[in-house]
């Protein structure tokens, strides 16, 4: 911070950017000069972002989207039924990760998905007859409902879900219970032993978790989270840490339960088995975070990426309930067995969210062993965490990496920023087969498209403009 | 044979674009090339000159277009640019706890301790990254131009509120704790303050007080616009006010053209209420010269006249006066001087001012690339109906690094066929390609020297009116 | 840099543009005069030529009024080819080492611009910054000034100089403080008495500095004399007499050096006090 005053005191402290000569012409006259990187911002945003800086204060507003991004205080506090908790949740409504979606955009995981779902719920004998009916059911994004689920991320009325409430507010949101990896619905698969597991989770899982949550009070998340970043995890595609410490909450209230001990057993041993479980606790609480941010005039925060294995959408905070869309695209990465490329299906799954909140991606110098599964090495992985600070609004206040010396993780992601510098939000994620019920295919790095955010800075000079 | 590539997304700003295509060109066996981002105006060159330009191409990518003699110097030819195009020196000490480099004012400001951003990037793009320059409680310098007056006053708003200045748009010179940015020449610290809607302005008026042994506590550049009605001299006032406020600063000088009658009062009345003494000198109705040596009335000092290398004596061959300028401030003092020795018929000479748009169009200033008005140089000693060219030569940092070994073959033919040239030489004793060997090299090609413009515009009245035709 | 023609490879010495404090443009502009590298660390290098010494100085480090310095800061060390005992060329606008070319490109003025100002307004000023900087023992150099008792100031500067450990003595930095805050802010008041009272005591004074402590603290005194000081004594100097924050800078001058920051601004503001009680 300077003033007038100060910069004729002493000898300035300059920053060019532009024309190197002029930077030059600086360090010719024995004086250090910060050089900026600069290049045009991307095609056809220059008009909206001048129209956007000029608009009253979009940086107070930018920090007050932020300030509430991170500000809440999630809570994992029961589960409980889908249609019980979740508005808007008719009888064919099935809920779905990322953007709006008609059933014949659908692609494999997510048509395997929605097949799986209809047939738990009865809709359905068979996967012919899913087909059929399929055009007729209602499909809405979980992010409407409050909601969020990883790949496919297919809620329907009869599913358990958990419940995620801010501590410090009045926000809340549900998510589904993780089924952990192989057949499972998330990616694809349907059938008899995917629905068997459905109907295991909900008659014996969720309702032990309901009551052993009961018996221990609601579990902060913020904390777990915090503390699985000093354990290596990111918060997306590693988990183990924290799906560690959650069972370590979780458990004197399933040893304290009054179910018969192999139900409770069960319950531990399948938490036990899926190093991911937390993941859609992490999605939740990032999705109470950005419920909280959402709707601040003038401001480009990013609130929500979200993917439905066709569309990759974004929103902004300052553009109400806009989804702002571009093909969703392939991953770049390391793939088991013997997959290619030719195997994956377009990104998929709402926990993208997690990079909204300063997770998955934007942490991986938190998680170096993450270059095993999605490929690159442990430098780049600090690298692509620090290449993340300059598109972001604040340094977490909560979630920190040590190796950066305690820097908190990039979080806030300003859409602005994001078109200046043509620098892409960054993120981990596994790849799902484009056959429905295939599974994960392999893991690996993506960026999201460039088309969302232009589209999305011209909705805000729009917006702002015509106040 | 011609070979056209395109790399997308990679950025280089227009000087070095330039630089890097004489590179390539100067590369053995290379005919012509050009290298470019993909704007619409430089897509429609690259057609013009018949090279084949891929369709799907944008601003933010570049194209690197060459046409070869032999296909064997592609190699080396490549090899050229990439040496052109490799930045300046290497930032941090990489590795993989290194942040990569800022892209944004706003972020460089997050990691260090700034006190003003220098910003140049083109028009469109100027007004986004100033006003990230402001938030993050940075002033602003503007090099750019062709920024809209709307943003330019909302700017000025903006700072304002901050208590922070911005400098232009379009302001091309700045001397800020002794450190020149821009166009500026090397000054040494002293108690006279500038504030300056025209940049050469600024250089000839320090360069002046510098060789009567009297430095620069601050000139703060105004941008040319700051003085019309619109935007109400606001950084004018704003720097004054600082200025005066500044116990380094004994007087201070303002530098502009003559602006609308209301904004002169409100500055005048402003100046006359200040405690430190301030100088008006608006050029076309004073010399520069004139207020240099006001300023140093004020600090009771007597200056002599400024250094001058006279040409020897020759007959002028008559003719008409040709002034071939590399910006529009000394051009006007020149024609002002020359209007007030001769009357009515300096009216017919041209005094052409090669930054204009016209000329610059596609092209870097004449400040740094000379070859338009050398041409015209040339031209004139072949055109006997010009008896005398007159020409100003600015030094210092981000000027041509050395013009006279460029100027002096052009002088010499140009004299020996006839024609009388004089240069207004404008630079310190201290600038980097060394003044007074580019006055004596200037000298021995025939030409006589000026460090004063008034001084050399009054010499070449003098000669007109001696062998007036 | 290197440039191989024919197989004899010519090494460009690296050249680094310098910036300088005003007080050596005789020196520097002058014609050439041969120096000897007295020492060097990673933040600064000291040369001795025939009428002084001259600090050469890392982009980080403390500015002096005899100093010359590069941008580059210190961790990037980017004077560690010259020795000691190095022999150097400074003249003709440069300081030349066989490893290291500085041309002095640019400069600073080591005297603070100090406006006119009440000795109410200075007084609330010393008052702002009791509490940062130490009162320390002056043996009546603040005394003998204030009376404008030559006699009794000597006795002070002579008791005081040399004393202390490192390049500049504590008791050094004690004396030159005063002399320019005293000095200084006495023109600031427009006590014209003053400088004649330190005129009578500079030849005195440095004659036995000559003797009583290292060549290079008796520069820096010499410079004291002529209201030629450290950029942040010259900040706190400046701030005193309206143009700053003095509590902020006499901050700044606290941290600089081991004592020499403290005895600095502790003399400052002693010689300011003087110069007030001068003043009335």
């Amino acid at each position: 911070m300077s003033s007038l005053r100060e910069l004729l005191t002493g000898e300035p402290r300059v920053v060019t950017a532009g024309i190197d000569l002029l930077a030059e012409g600086v360090e010719a006259q024995g004086a250090e000069v910060v050089r900026t990187d600069w290049r045009p911002p991307l095609e056809g945003t220059d008009g909206p972002l001048a129209v956007i800086a000029s608009s009253v204060d979009p940086a107070a507003a930018n920090r007050e989207a932020v300030s509430r991004l991170v500000g809440v205080s999630p809570h994992w506090t029961g589960v409980a039924v889908a249609r019980d908790v979740i508005t808007g949740m008719g009888e064919r409504t099935f809920l779905h990760a990322g953007p709006p979606l008609q059933w014949d955009d659908c692609s494999g995981p997510m048509r395997g998905a929605l097949i799986g779902a209809m047939m738990y719920e009865g809709l359905a004998d068979d996967a012919e007859e899913a087909v059929r009916i399929g055009p007729s059911i209602e499909l809405s994004p979980c992010h409407h409902h409050g909601a969020v689920g990883p790949m496919a991320g297919v809620i329907s009325p009869s599913m358990p879900v958990s419940i995620v409430e801010d501590a410090d507010g009045s926000g809340v949101s549900y998510t589904t219970l993780n089924e952990g990896l192989g057949k499972v619905l998330r990616y694809g698969a349907f059938g008899p032993e995917v629905e068997e597991r459905l109907r295991w989770m909900e008659e014996v899982l969720g309702p032990v978790l309901a009551s052993a949550l009961e018996r221990v009070g609601p579990i902060d998340l913020k904390s777990i989270i915090s503390q699985a970043l000093q354990m290596g995890d990111d918060g997306h595609n590693r988990n183990r840490a924290g799906t560690s410490l959650l069972l370590r909450a979780l458990a004197p209230g399933l040893i304290e339960g009054d179910e018969a001990v192999d139900l409770r057993s069960s319950v531990f041993r399948f938490v036990d088995a899926n190093d991911h479980f937390i993941l859609n606790l992490v999605m939740a609480a990032a999705k109470v975070g950005v419920d909280t941010a959402a709707g601040v005039p003038g401001s480009s925060l990013v609130t929500v990426m979200a993917r439905n294995g066709t569309e990759f959408g974004i929103r902004l905070s300052g553009t109400g309930d806009a989804w702002f869309t571009a093909p969703a695209p392939f991953v770049d990465g390391l793939y088991l067995g013997a997959f290619t490329a030719d195997d994956a299906n377009p990104d998929i799954g709402d926990s993208a969210i997690t990079e909204t909140v300063g997770l998955g991606g934007f942490a991986m110098a938190a998680s170096p062993a993450i270059v095993g599964f999605v490929g690159g090495t442990a430098a780049g992985a600090i690298q692509r965490t620090l290449s993340m600070y300059e598109i972001t609004l604040m340094e977490h206040p909560v979630y920190r990496i040590p190796i950066l010396e305690s820097r908190g993780t990039p979080t806030g992601i300003d859409a602005a920023r994001v078109v200046r510098t043509g620098v892409l939000p960054v993120l981990n994620t596994g790849i799902a087969g484009k056959e429905p019920g295939v599974g994960m295919v392999g893991a690996g790095i993506v960026e999201a498209p460039a088309d969302c955010f232009t589209a999305a800075i011209a909705a805000l000079a729009e917006e702002v403009s015509g106040v | 044979m011609d070979h056209v590539e395109v790399r997308r997304r990679t950025y280089h700003d227009s000087v070095r674009l330039m630089q890097a295509s004489a590179a390539v060109q100067r590369s053995p066996g290379v005919e012509m090339a050009l290298i470019a981002m993909a704007t619409d105006l430089n897509v429609g060159l690259l057609a013009d000159l018949h090279f084949g330009v891929p369709g799907d191409t944008g601003p933010d990518d570049m194209v690197v277009a060459i046409r070869l003699n032999r296909e064997d110097a592609l190699g080396d030819a490549l090899a050229a640019l990439d040496a052109a195009l490799a930045v300046g020196p290497a930032t941090g000490d990489g590795g993989m706890f290194t942040p990569p480099p800022p892209h944004l004012v706003g972020t460089a400001a997050r990691a260090a301790e700034l006190d003003l951003a220098l910003i140049s990037v083109p028009g469109p793009y100027a007004f986004v990254e100033a006003v990230d320059a402001l938030e993050s409680g940075l002033n602003v310098m503007l090099f750019s131009d062709n920024v809209p007056i709307e943003q330019e006053i909302r700017l000025k708003q903006m700072g304002a509120a901050r208590g922070l200045i911005v400098m232009g748009p379009d302001c091309g010179t700045a001397i800020v704790g002794g450190i020149g940015l821009g166009f500026a020449n090397a000054v040494k610290p002293g108690p006279v303050g500038i504030v300056g809607a025209a940049g050469t302005g600024i250089q000839q008026l320090s360069c002046l007080l510098d060789e009567a042994g009297v430095g620069i506590s601050h000139a703060l550049g105004t941008g040319g616009r700051d003085l019309s009605a619109a935007v109400g001299a606001a950084s004018t006032l704003q720097g004054l006010e600082a200025l005066d406020a500044d116990p380094a600063t004994e007087v201070i000088v303002v530098v502009s053209k003559p602006p609308a009658p209301e904004i002169a009062d409100a500055v005048r009345r402003f100046a006359a209420e200040a405690a430190t003494p301030t100088v008006m000198c608006m050029i076309g109705e004073e010399t520069l010269e004139a207020g240099a040596a006001a300023a140093l009335g004020v600090l009771g000092i007597d200056a002599p006249p400024a250094k001058s290398w006279p040409a020897p004596a020759a007959k002028s061959r008559g003719g008409t006066v040709l002034g071939l300028f590399s910006g529009g401030t000394l051009r006007d003092e020149a024609r002002m001087v020359l209007r007030h020795h001769l009357g009515e018929a300096a009216e017919q000479f041209a005094m052409i001012d090669f930054g204009d748009d016209e000329y610059t169009r596609g092209r870097p200033h004449p400040m740094i690339d000379q070859r338009l008005r050398l041409d015209r140089l040339a031209a004139a000693g072949d055109d006997p109906g010009v008896g005398v060219a007159l020409l100003d030569v600015v030094l210092g940092y981000g000027s041509h690094p050395d013009p006279a070994s460029e100027l002096t073959p052009v002088v010499e033919e140009a004299v020996a066929k006839g024609l009388a040239v004089v240069v207004s030489l404008c630079g310190s004793g201290g600038d980097p390609q060394g003044r007074d060997r580019q006055a004596a090299a200037l000298n021995r090609a025939g030409a006589a020297v000026y460090l004063s413009n008034a001084a050399a515009a009054r010499r070449v009245g003098e000669m007109r009116e001696g062998g007036a035709a | 840099m290197t440039t191989v023609v024919e197989g004899v490879r010519f090494v460009a010495t690296p050249v680094l543009p310098a910036v300088a404090s005003l007080a050596l443009a005789p020196v520097i502009e002058g014609r050439p005069r041969p120096g000897v590298v007295l020492g060097s660390a990673d933040a600064a290098v000291w040369l001795g030529i025939d009428d002084g010494v001259l600090v050469i100085g890392t982009g980080d480090a403390v500015r002096l009024p005899n100093g010359i310095a590069v941008a580059a800061p210190s961790r990037q060390r980017p004077l560690r080819t010259i020795r000691h005992g190095d022999t150097a060329k400074v003249g003709d606008g440069a300081v030349s080492f066989p490893s290291l070319h500085l041309p002095v490109v640019r400069w600073w003025d080591p005297v603070p611009p100090v406006a006119a100002a009440d000795s109410g307004s200075v007084l609330a000023a010393v008052a702002s910054v009791q509490g940062v900087v130490p009162v320390m023992e002056d043996h009546g150099l603040r005394r003998g000034l204030a009376d404008g008792d030559d006699r009794a100031a000597l006795e002070a500067a002579r008791s005081l100089i040399g004393r202390g450990d490192g390049l500049t003595p504590e008791g050094d930095d004690l004396v030159a403080g005063t002399v320019a805050g005293f000095l200084l802010i006495g023109r600031s008041l427009g006590a014209l008495a003053i400088a004649g009272v330190v005129a009578a005591v500079e030849g005195p004074i440095l004659d036995h500095a000559s003797r009583a402590t290292t060549a290079f603290s008796a520069a820096l005194l010499a410079h004291a004399f002529r209201g030629e000081v450290a950029v942040p004594a010259a900040a706190l100097v400046s701030a005193l007499a309206g143009w700053g924050d003095p509590a902020g800078a006499a901050r700044e001058l606290m941290k600089v050096g081991h004592s020499s920051g403290p005895a600095l601004a502790a003399g400052i503001i002693a010689g300011v006090g003087a110069a007030i009680e001068r003043s009335i």
